[in-house]
């Protein structure tokens, strides 16, 4: 046995420490908080350690050899029938990626919430250990969903996170406002569980029709040419649609839920409400991103059927994909604008960006989706911890517009953030959110202009309009936090907050900067070259060739994204700072953008009246709905027959009291007695506590079974007679 | 008919002892009694031309269990002197399924053919018998097993009554 | 006489373990000082503990040994298994339950009844079968009574001796008639001559048989010593003769049913059902109101054996896999609960549910042990209760007993209402002893770690044990 067969076994194991710890601190170490932090980050830094000895031992040049012999174990574990459900782990060259980034950003984030939650040290959070175990649980399930090998696994952790999410959201559960329309903790937390229930419901109907249709739910079976050919051919409940594309669409239900997309992407800026690391973990990085991470792993199901040699059909999931992403893309980065609330501007952009990747799997540019996946995971993470530290630093200011001045009081934060910011915004060449968004921009114009996909060209024109209000909004983001002068008593008295804080940031910004240069194309003037998209030979393999019909990558330099790609950036960041940054607001000052846009800012101020649409739609109706038949079905039919049963009952018992007081009365006492006791002795009187009457019953029965199998056809047939059958 | 009237003096023996063992009023008398009995199961062995087995019977369950009954029951003076009701509340019920039981059982005896051996017992059934009980392929283990058992029960029966 | 291959010694190679283990114990108990007689526990959990290593590591052999007397086959094997587990753990937990006198006899005596278990598990000959009966019996008898001066223990040990003397008896009956319709003692022998015997003389023979291990098993109607007895025996003996006992009159059961009575194949399984039907509700409505909660975990055990019966009924390598996969289960999980039953019990001295009231914020890690084992006894996923069930009602519903099924599944909620309010008490209702922490020794400790690792485990882990067992199982079906 070599080190190479070990790996497997060494992936399945990723995701137990932090499991341990998680039940370590919440039996035993709730008390001790430094022993609780202590405890989690070690679990962290263990599993980190193991995903990485995994991550270096496969990553390849080329990674074709990865993806046809991924690594893979798996066990029986619930034998059904003939078959058995089997679980068990696979990393191929997608898992690979997933794994590194998710395990760098958790570690980064452990060590970050030490900070976070003790004020550097100062003042313990009262459920400081709680915190970490329910951070260590959700680590669990990121890391587990990341190396599961089938549906099903990755559903159950898919669900830990979704608990995990809950209960940190909801983490200051006792915090209320004083406006009872601002959204407070408790009722963030159950917006969040109860919208991304609606998205898992439906993924796991796509899940259970998956199963009933294939018999499996493994990805490798599931994903084979052989498989997704019967699916392709195979009709399903709804006409024109095969069961491939009816199932693709009901698991994408789960990535809208999860990644909050449009119209199910109401709760992720009201999650803001949970402490910064859990945004930043949960609301940026990882659980969102699984939401996309999934419709990757599952796109050669949705794609099926598309081809892009011949005649480039979209497939129905795709076109929906497409579509929703363009929309949420556009949306929320307009939405983000016009938020003063540092964190909700983050929210709206996580939105805006995984939206990004929903819609490039739209128009099939699978390597694009997951390389913008990853490099977001990092500057994503980078800005929410960012921001976490502002907020502490500034004594828990979240208005934008009372900030100012910060970049001299917190120069670490600010430079990180900046670089963030940049990344987000894909400021040209040196920041990798520029190599990820440019591909994806690339593939969306290749496909549209030169293989002739019209809705490519939609998606291409949305998203890099999407790209300029990017850059704008971070701009103004960048402006008002750090430019100028103070507006507030707590932005003036910010400060740094201690080492467990800004370590992180800046091991995050380096991959902000870096972590790019994997994925330049290889017609990038200059930089491109033949061996310069690792990225891409090495994630683009998992699929194989047989089955996928990727967007084939442009071969050739198109000069207009290309140059547009150059300008977007720094124009909308330009934007920004000339709104903002050259003339700085003074406290009280309102936001020049409330008289630019007229009309249209409240509408993106109330994020275009989703919510209360949603109120208006679902909720009120519900309530009526609840209320109504609670009055007329509940308490007027049924009560009433109950009612009118009972009155009914009482006269007939007046009527018979005069009968009883004069007849029965003796015997009726009598029964009632019987009735009495039996109740007090009944069990007694089986069960007596005397062995005799016990030995007695077991004759009594040894005898009764004797004579009815000796001669219970005598007696049968005598008592046939007697009656005369 | 000698065999036969032999069976039934015995068998009446049998039968009479076992009704007084369990109507005696005073405990000492019912376990003289069963000493009867013993002795005419003893009998049925001799008549079945099991003289090995009459023999045991006499020596182990007459000889030695019925001593140590009865010096049991000497150390117990209380019980022996007590006179103990005989019958409990549910007496009757006892008795009409032991009745059905009876009828069931005898039923089926004179309903089945028994499986017969038609020669006679050969001298040496002795030999056959302890061969049978340390032949390993037979009942030997069975046997040792059956001595475990017995150290068991000595060791289980002091435990249980020792001074603590 | 015969030849003797002394390779047979070596498929009992186990139980003469046990004697000697049995033996060494008795002996060291001569040189312990009074005081120090609790170390005895470590040496019989040790010594159990490899025994069962031995007995897993020895390979099963489908061959007869001993002239048929014995048969140490798969099946058989993993019965053994459960009963040197559970004589494992219960000889932990004996060693931290304070009302009990520590000394040699004691530890002697539970692993005489492990021996007399582990033969009945490979038992196929009435002679062997009945000595091996007696020696887990009376073994048995004498750890229910041990504590003599309390008044409840000597009346729960009179009162399962009286009812096992009884039902030996009638199971001593049965196999005489067996032995006088067949004129042999072997299994196969009276099998092969029971095929030509009237119906009705081999279904009364298999009825008086039945009471034995009925009373074994707790089953409906010979359950009735189950509630007194486990009320008053030490809790530790309780929790071995609620899973180790009733597990080997089982596997008496399963093997007698397979190859000594096939010519009843037709009859038996109407009257199974409905003895588990009857079993199973009586078991669960009468552990409804039960205050004393070793008294409600009588009526529950009784209820569980009637889910056992599915299995035994069903038959087949399901069935049978199933039942031996829920006994494991059942063991890890039942003696776990009685493990705390015990520990509580050494520390308030009540068995009463009240007085589990705020035991989660007295003893967290107790309480929540014993939710754990509560909801698997109850079936709630992901325990290995659960999947057990799973594995029984699966079994069932293939060998078409849906009826059957239906009412042990109707049952099982019935049961979550008696378990969840155990729950429901140890955690919701505050007291006043809320600062009174129970002590927890090492050794339960163990036993408790142990019992909840398995319970997930198993529940987790179904499929690697159920095919190691299926494997075991298909040996007498091939």
């Amino acid at each position: 046995m070599t080190v190479h067969d070990l790996l497997p076994i060494l992936t399945a194991l990723i995701p137990l420490p932090t499991f341990i710890a998680f039940a370590l601190i919440i039996l035993f170490f709730n008390k001790w908080k430094r022993v609780s932090h202590s405890i989690a980050i070690g679990a962290m830094l263990l599993a980190f350690l193991m995903a990485q000895v995994v991550f270096w031992s496969v990553i390849a040049p080329d990674g074709h050899e990865l993806a046809e012999h991924p690594l893979h174990v798996q066990i029986p574990w619930l034998p059904s029938g003939a078959e058995a459900l089997e679980m068990g782990v696979l990393i191929d060259p997608l898992g690979a990626f997933v794994l590194f980034f998710v395990s760098i950003t958790c570690l980064c984030i452990f060590v970050y919430s030490v900070g976070y939650m003790s004020e550097g040290g100062k003042h313990y959070d009262p459920r400081y250990s709680r915190f970490f175990a329910y951070i260590s649980l959700f680590a669990t399930g990121m890391l587990g969903l990341t190396v599961a090998d089938n549906l099903l696994m990755l559903f159950i952790f898919w669900e830990i996170m979704g608990l995990c999410s809950y209960l940190l959201i909801g983490f200051w559960w006792e915090k209320n406002y004083p406006d009872p329309k601002q959204v407070n903790p408790r009722q963030a937390g159950l917006k969040a569980f109860m919208t991304t229930r609606v998205g898992d419901v439906i993924m796991l109907l796509g899940i259970a029709y998956l199963y009933s249709a294939t018999g499996t739910l493994s990805f490798r079976e599931l994903l084979s040419a052989e498989t997704l050919g019967i699916l392709k051919e195979m009709p399903s409940y709804i006409p024109g649609l095969s069961a491939a594309a009816l199932a693709g669409l009901l698991l994408f239900g789960g990535t809208v839920g999860k990644s909050a997309q449009f119209p199910l992407h109401v709760w992720l800026p009201d999650a803001m409400e949970g402490p910064t690391p859990v945004s930043a973990m949960i609301h940026a990085a990882t659980m969102v991103s699984a939401g996309v991470y999934m419709a990757v792993r599952m796109f050669p199901l949705l794609q099926v059927g598309f081809d892009i040699h011949h005649g480039a059909q979209l497939t129905t999931p795709m076109i929906v994909m497409a579509l929703i992403g363009t929309f949420s893309a556009f949306m929320a980065a307009t939405i983000a604008v016009a938020q003063d609330d540092i964190k909700r501007v983050l929210a709206y952009s996580t939105i805006s960006q995984l939206a990004y990747m929903v819609a490039a799997l739209g128009i099939g540019a699978y390597v694009a989706a997951a390389f913008h996946l990853i490099a977001h995971a990092f500057f994503k993470a980078l800005l929410f911890l960012g921001s976490g530290s502002i907020i502490v630093g500034s004594h828990h200011e979240q208005d934008m517009m009372k900030m100012g001045g910060l970049f001299k009081r917190m120069p670490v934060t600010a430079i990180t953030f900046i670089v963030g910011g940049l990344s987000l915004s894909g400021f040209p060449l040196f920041f990798a959110g520029f190599w990820s968004k440019d591909e994806i921009l690339a593939v969306a114009y290749h496909a549209g202009f030169n293989e002739g996909i019209v809705l490519a060209v939609v998606v291409y024109v949305f998203l890099a309009l999407g790209a300029l209000l990017t850059a704008f909004y971070t701009g103004r983001q960048i402006c008002l936090t750090f430019l100028g002068q103070p507006r507030s008593d707590h932005a003036a008295h910010a400060h740094e907050v201690s080492w467990t804080v800004y370590v992180p940031l800046i091991a995050l910004a380096l991959f902000a900067v870096f972590f790019g240069y994997i994925g330049i194309p290889e017609v990038f003037p200059l930089l491109g070259g033949e061996h310069s998209n690792l990225f891409h030979h090495f994630v683009g393999a998992t699929l194989g060739t047989e089955t996928l019909h990727q967007l084939p990558h442009p071969e050739q330099l198109d000069l207009l994204p290309f140059v547009l790609s150059f300008l977007i950036s720094p124009l909308g960041l330009l934007a920004g700072y000339l709104v903002y940054g050259r003339k700085p607001l003074q406290a009280g000052q309102p936001d020049p953008l409330v008289k630019a846009l007229g009309p249209l800012y409240p509408v993106l101020k109330n994020k275009y009246y989703v919510d209360e649409l949603y109120d208006a739609v679902f909720i009120q109706p519900a309530i009526k709905l609840a209320k109504w038949v609670y009055k007329w079905v509940d308490r007027w039919f049924i009560d009433g027959i109950l009612h009118n049963v009972a009155r009914g009952a009482f006269g007939l018992g007046h009527l018979n009291r005069r009968f009883d007081l004069a007849v029965i009365n003796g015997g009726v006492d009598r029964m009632t007695d019987g009735i009495k006791w039996l109740a007090q002795n009944g069990r007694q009187v089986l069960q007596t506590g005397q062995v005799q009457h016990y030995l007695l019953q077991v004759l009594f029965f040894l005898c009764g079974f004797g004579v009815l199998y000796v001669w219970g056809d005598a007696i049968l047939a005598f008592i046939q007679r007697l009656l005369g059958i | 008919m000698t065999q036969l009237v032999l069976f039934v003096i015995f068998g009446a023996i049998t039968l009479a002892a076992a009704i007084a063992v369990v109507t005696a009023r005073n405990l000492f008398h019912a376990v003289l009694w069963l000493l009867l009995a013993f002795f005419g199961v003893a009998g049925l062995y001799v008549l079945l031309e099991a003289p090995f087995f009459a023999a045991a019977q006499l020596f182990i369950y007459m000889g030695a269990i019925g001593v140590l009954i009865i010096y049991a029951l000497m150390l117990t003076r209380g019980v022996m002197r007590q006179q103990v009701p005989l019958v409990n509340d549910q007496w009757a019920l006892v008795a009409v399924l032991a009745v059905a039981l009876l009828a069931v059982l005898s039923w089926l005896f004179l309903q089945h053919t028994w499986p017969t051996v038609d020669q006679a017992v050969g001298p040496d059934s002795l030999r056959t018998l302890g061969e049978a009980l340390v032949d390993p392929g037979r009942y030997g283990f069975p046997f040792e097993v059956a001595s475990v058992l017995l150290v068991m029960a000595l060791i289980g029966a002091v435990t249980i009554v020792r001074e603590r | 006489m015969g030849t003797f291959d002394t390779s047979q010694l070596l498929a009992i190679l186990p139980q003469i373990l046990l004697v000697v283990l049995a033996l060494i114990v008795l002996a060291a108990d001569l040189g312990t000082p009074r005081g120090k007689k609790r170390s005895l526990g470590i040496v019989t959990a040790v010594g159990l503990l490899i025994v069962l290593i031995v007995t897993l590591a020895w390979p099963e052999t489908t061959e007869p040994v001993f002239g048929g007397a014995l048969r140490v086959d798969g099946v058989g094997k993993a019965f053994q298994a459960i009963f040197l587990l559970s004589g494992l753990l219960v000889a932990l937990i004996s060693m931290d339950f304070r009302p009990l006198r520590q000394d040699g006899a004691y530890y002697a005596m539970l692993l005489f009844s492990v021996l007399g278990m582990s033969l009945m598990a490979a038992a196929e000959d009435l002679v062997m079968l009945y000595v091996a009966i007696e020696i887990a019996g009376i073994s048995a008898y004498v750890l229910v009574g041990y504590m003599r001066e309390d008044a409840l223990s000597a009346e729960a040990g009179v009162k399962y001796l009286l009812f096992g003397a009884f039902s030996s008896t009638v199971m001593v009956y049965g196999l005489s008639l067996l032995y006088g319709i067949a004129g042999g003692t072997g299994y196969g022998r009276v099998a092969a001559v029971l095929l030509q015997t009237p119906f009705q003389l081999a279904m009364v023979a298999f009825l008086l048989v039945l009471v034995g291990f009925g009373f074994k098993v707790a089953m409906v109607p010979m359950h009735f010593w189950g509630p007194d007895t486990y009320q008053g025996a030490p809790t530790p003996i309780t929790a071995f003769i609620s899973v180790a006992s009733k597990a080997a009159g089982f596997a008496v059961l399963a093997r007698a049913l397979h190859f000594l009575f096939p010519a009843l194949n037709n009859d038996w399984p109407a009257l199974l059902v409905a003895i588990s039907m009857v079993t199973i509700t009586l078991g669960n409505l009468l552990a409804v109101p039960q205050r004393n909660i070793k008294r409600m975990l009588a009526y529950s055990s009784i209820a569980q054996a009637g889910y056992v019966l599915i299995g035994i009924t069903a038959g087949g390598v399901a069935g049978i896999t199933a039942v031996i996969f829920y006994l494991l289960v059942y063991a890890v999980t039942n003696i776990g609960a009685f493990s705390i039953v015990s520990m509580v019990a050494s520390h308030i001295d009540s068995d009463d549910i009240q007085d589990y009231a705020a035991l989660s914020r007295r003893s967290p890690a107790l309480a929540l042990a014993m939710m754990v084992a509560l909801l698997s006894l109850a079936g709630v996923p992901p325990s290995g209760g659960f999947v057990g069930k799973l594995f029984l009602f699966a079994a069932g519903i293939k060998a078409g007993l849906v009826p059957l099924v239906v009412v042990a599944v109707l049952n099982v909620i019935v049961a979550l209402y008696y378990y969840l309010n155990v729950v429901k008490v140890m955690y919701t209702v505050r007291s006043e002893h809320e600062e009174d922490a129970i002590a927890v020794p090492a050794p339960s400790r163990l036993v408790l770690v142990l019992s909840v690792t398995g319970v997930l485990l198993l529940g987790i882990l179904a499929a690697p044990c159920y095919n190691v067992m299926s494997n075991w199982v298909t040996g007498w079906f091939s």
